[in-house]
């Protein structure tokens, strides 16, 4: 299994972490202050490493520019990197923070934001000087970041009738905590933005009492025009679209309540479901699918298959359908014996919210960082063993026609993120150009995603057996081994896939219900060799607000080409995906 | 379609008084224009004064007749298709980007005579420019460069910002 494993191996100082620690309790204990005598006992030990200890001047001067280890030539990339200070000058992913702290808070916060980044020692050395400073920061911080909501809205909260049609399944409540963000103290959310219905936009005061206003031509515009052109604003960027609430109350009432707007953004392909796969559009190296290495198709297989863009038209035909009948439900009709149910959400704006769906604006990463134990040195006399802090990352960034980049990298993410791009990654392969910034592409991997779905309800009886023809077709014999390591391949999910077709709860039944049926995500992508490497993700949520931004492990197996073998990785020290908007993509391609 | 012109000249009237006539390839690229031309013809009328157009004055009209002109031999979609093109084609044209190149109050003028003339290309063209400044831009930001009112208080402001949280994706 060859794996790439984790590089990043920053023998990070933590051996000398306790050395400060006990400088620091013989200080406390005595009394005195750090004598130059100690320091020279603390770097005694560490003759082998000749460098500046970072801790001391944590501990002599506070608030001052802190020196980072140097020299240490052992330190890996990751760490190295990192430690050398705020690298990459682009802020969507990390704003910068220039200026040293000086408060408790702010080392504290800045702490947060190395840990964040993966620097777990810098992170370290910032908490420890937090807490000296001020051991209540933590509270202070919890107090600042998430100050606890009124209590107010937490019982109103739960008295008020919901804002929306009720989900009666009492899993799905539980699955939308959402829903107190929604409803704020009273006046509840609703009222306000009812009360905002038949305002005007408002036309700014003169700058200078007594002069002409400015002329406010958008005011004059009737709603038609105002929705037509949010729904541009949304079409591009939903983001923008739903800032316009923030401008003025008319505004707010118009995202609101046109609800239209949700529906078009959901329907369309740029940020919408059309683009949600739920079968594989490339092969996994980006070719048409159905072009694998190891399939062999001849013409006449070809000839018989549609065309591409058929089949494409085909799908976005089926997932619309999808769409519509989770946002309209469905009226029994005399001659057919499918149920008829309510729809599954109650707007558009839900289903946009909650349902999942993979974002092409930005790239999603994963950081991993672990503590490994080191071999102490055989000829140097230490009072301890090293420690490794292994920093790594993964990055996936997904593509709207079926493809995936996939790379694992020390780097970090600002000297990652802009060079995830089709044309790097052609540019660097093979190793091509190693003298660019850009060439940490050439270890990236292409690939290709899908997403589970919810099969149509007319296919219902057909779908297992066309599902399992499909995947015979393009997934090759990878079948066959079934009692293989790792069977998960094809056949578990061909199993689930009709299992959710016909067991009881329908992913129509709840909104629970359809999210659970849509929240797989398999990758496929190139691996070192004559592998393929095959990731099993699911969609999760993290933070308070954004849905679905989230990537959990499921699966990571290795696909042999040569002998049709299935392996699987452990998912010990893996961590989620986390998604981040990158700028630079502009709505992704 | 109507297979012949109708009439070959179409004069029209703006409101403040002036008359500008313009092929009836130019004018039909209004649909209504469009629309009450048929109907004069299938009513036999054979000669045509000047149209008025009261909610329109010359210098918009000028403006918007300059797109007409330039697009008199584009292909006439029919409206229902449109939402779906539109929707892909997000991009304007080099020549309608420099068209729109107007101070705000013309552009406005220019949608909203769009608008009651029923050019829906030139109305989507207007939509999309001023999609575009907004693109991007802060509460703030929009708020000055449109002139508009903030008429929130903190608290609605802070109520609407909390609702909104879930769709700043980063």
């Amino acid at each position: 299994m060859s794996q790439p494993g984790p590089s990043g191996t920053g023998a990070s100082s933590n051996d000398s972490e306790l050395e400060s620690f006990r400088q620091q309790w013989r200080k406390e204990s005595s009394g005195k202050l750090l004598s130059s005598g100690k320091k020279l006992l603390a770097t005694e030990f560490d003759d082998d490493y000749a460098q500046p200890r970072a801790f001391d001047e944590i501990v002599d001067e506070y608030g001052r520019v802190l020196k980072r280890p140097t020299g240490a030539g052992s330190l890996a990339s990751a760490n190295s990197a990192s430690a050398s200070g705020p690298a990459g000058d682009e802020v969507e992913l990390e704003p910068e923070v220039k200026t040293e702290p000086q408060s408790a808070l702010e080392h504290y916060e800045k702490a947060v934001e190395k840990e964040e980044l993966g620097s777990l020692g810098d992170s370290l050395k910032y908490y420890r000087k937090a807490f000296r400073m001020d051991s209540a920061v933590d509270k202070k911080y919890r107090n600042k970041h998430f100050p606890a909501p009124p209590p107010a809205a937490a019982s109103s909260s739960a008295a008020e009738p919901q804002v929306e049609g009720a989900p009666t399944d009492p899993a799905a409540e539980a699955a939308v905590p959402a829903k107190p963000i929604r409803e704020g103290p009273p006046p509840t959310l609703k009222e306000l933005i009812m009360s905002f219905a038949g305002l005007k936009i408002e036309a700014a005061p003169p700058p200078v009492e007594g002069m002409p206003e400015p002329p406010c031509p958008f005011g004059k515009l009737p709603d038609e025009i105002l929705v037509h052109i949010l729904r541009d604003v949304a079409m591009d960027d939903v983001g923008d679209f739903v800032r316009l609430a923030h401008v003025c109350r008319k505004l707010a009432f118009l995202v609101a309540t046109e609800d239209g707007i949700w529906g078009h953004v959901c329907a369309g392909p740029e940020f919408g479901f059309a683009s949600m796969h739920r079968s594989w559009q490339r092969s996994i190296s980006w070719g048409p699918v159905g072009d694998e290495e190891d399939q062999g198709y001849t013409l006449s297989a070809l000839d018989e298959k549609p065309t591409d863009e058929e089949r494409l038209r085909q799908q976005q035909a089926d997932s619309l359908k999808t769409t519509m009948l989770l946002r309209k439900g469905r009226k029994a009709t005399p001659d057919s014996a499918v149920p008829s149910f309510a729809p599954v959400f109650p707007s558009w704006q839900r289903m946009f919210r909650l349902r999942p769906r993979i974002r092409f604006n930005g790239c999603y990463i994963s950081t991993v960082n672990y503590i490994r134990a080191g071999q102490p040195s055989a000829t140097l006399v230490t009072w301890n063993s090293p420690v490794h802090i292994v920093t790594y990352f993964r990055y996936l960034r997904f593509f709207r026609d079926g493809t995936v980049i996939s790379l694992l990298t020390t780097a970090e993410p600002t000297d990652v993120i802009h060079f995830m791009t089709k044309s790097h990654m052609a540019l660097h392969q093979g190793g091509a150009m190693p003298h660019l910034p850009s060439a940490i592409m050439q270890n990236g991997h292409r690939g290709r995603w899908r997403m589970s779905g919810i099969p149509s309800l007319e296919d219902e009886e057909k779908a297992e057996d066309e599902e399992g023809a499909d995947e015979a077709a393009t997934e090759g014999s990878h079948d066959a081994g079934a009692s293989k390591p790792a069977p998960a391949g094809k056949g578990k999910e061909a199993a689930t896939d009709a299992a959710v077709a016909s067991v009881p709860p329908s992913p129509f039944s709840s909104h629970a219900a359809a999210i659970e049926a849509e929240s797989d995500l398999v990758i496929e992508t190139e691996g070192v060799g004559k592998y393929y490497y095959r990731m099993e993700l699911g969609f999760r949520t993290a933070g308070k607000g954004t849905r679905n931004n989230k990537l959990n492990w499921r699966g990571f197996y290795s696909y042999d080409r040569m002998t049709d073998d299935w392996g699987e990785f452990g998912l010990k020290n893996y961590r989620p995906f986390f998604f981040s908007r990158v700028r630079s993509y502009g709505t992704g391609e | 379609m109507p297979e012949e012109k109708a009439f070959d000249k179409i004069p029209l009237q703006s409101n403040d008084g002036s008359i500008i006539t313009v092929d009836y390839e130019v004018a039909i690229r209004s649909a209504l224009l469009s629309t009450m031309l048929d109907d004069l013809k299938s009513m036999g009328v054979s000669e045509i004064g000047p149209v008025p157009l009261p909610n329109v004055n010359e210098a918009v009209l000028r403006k918007v007749l300059e797109y007409c002109e330039y697009h008199r031999n584009d292909p006439l979609t029919n409206n229902e298709d449109e939402t779906e093109n539109r929707k892909k084609t997000t991009d304007i044209s080099e020549w309608d980007q420099k068209y729109m190149q107007v101070d705000q109050e013309m552009l406005f003028e220019i949608i909203l005579a769009a608008n009651y003339m029923d050019i829906k290309a030139l109305l989507d063209v207007g939509c999309k420019t001023v999609a575009n400044m907004i693109k991007g831009k802060s509460p703030e930001e929009i708020r000055k460069t449109f002139n508009i009112t903030n008429d929130f208080t903190p608290e609605e402001e802070e109520q609407i910002r909390r609702e909104n949280e879930w769709a700043e994706d980063r």
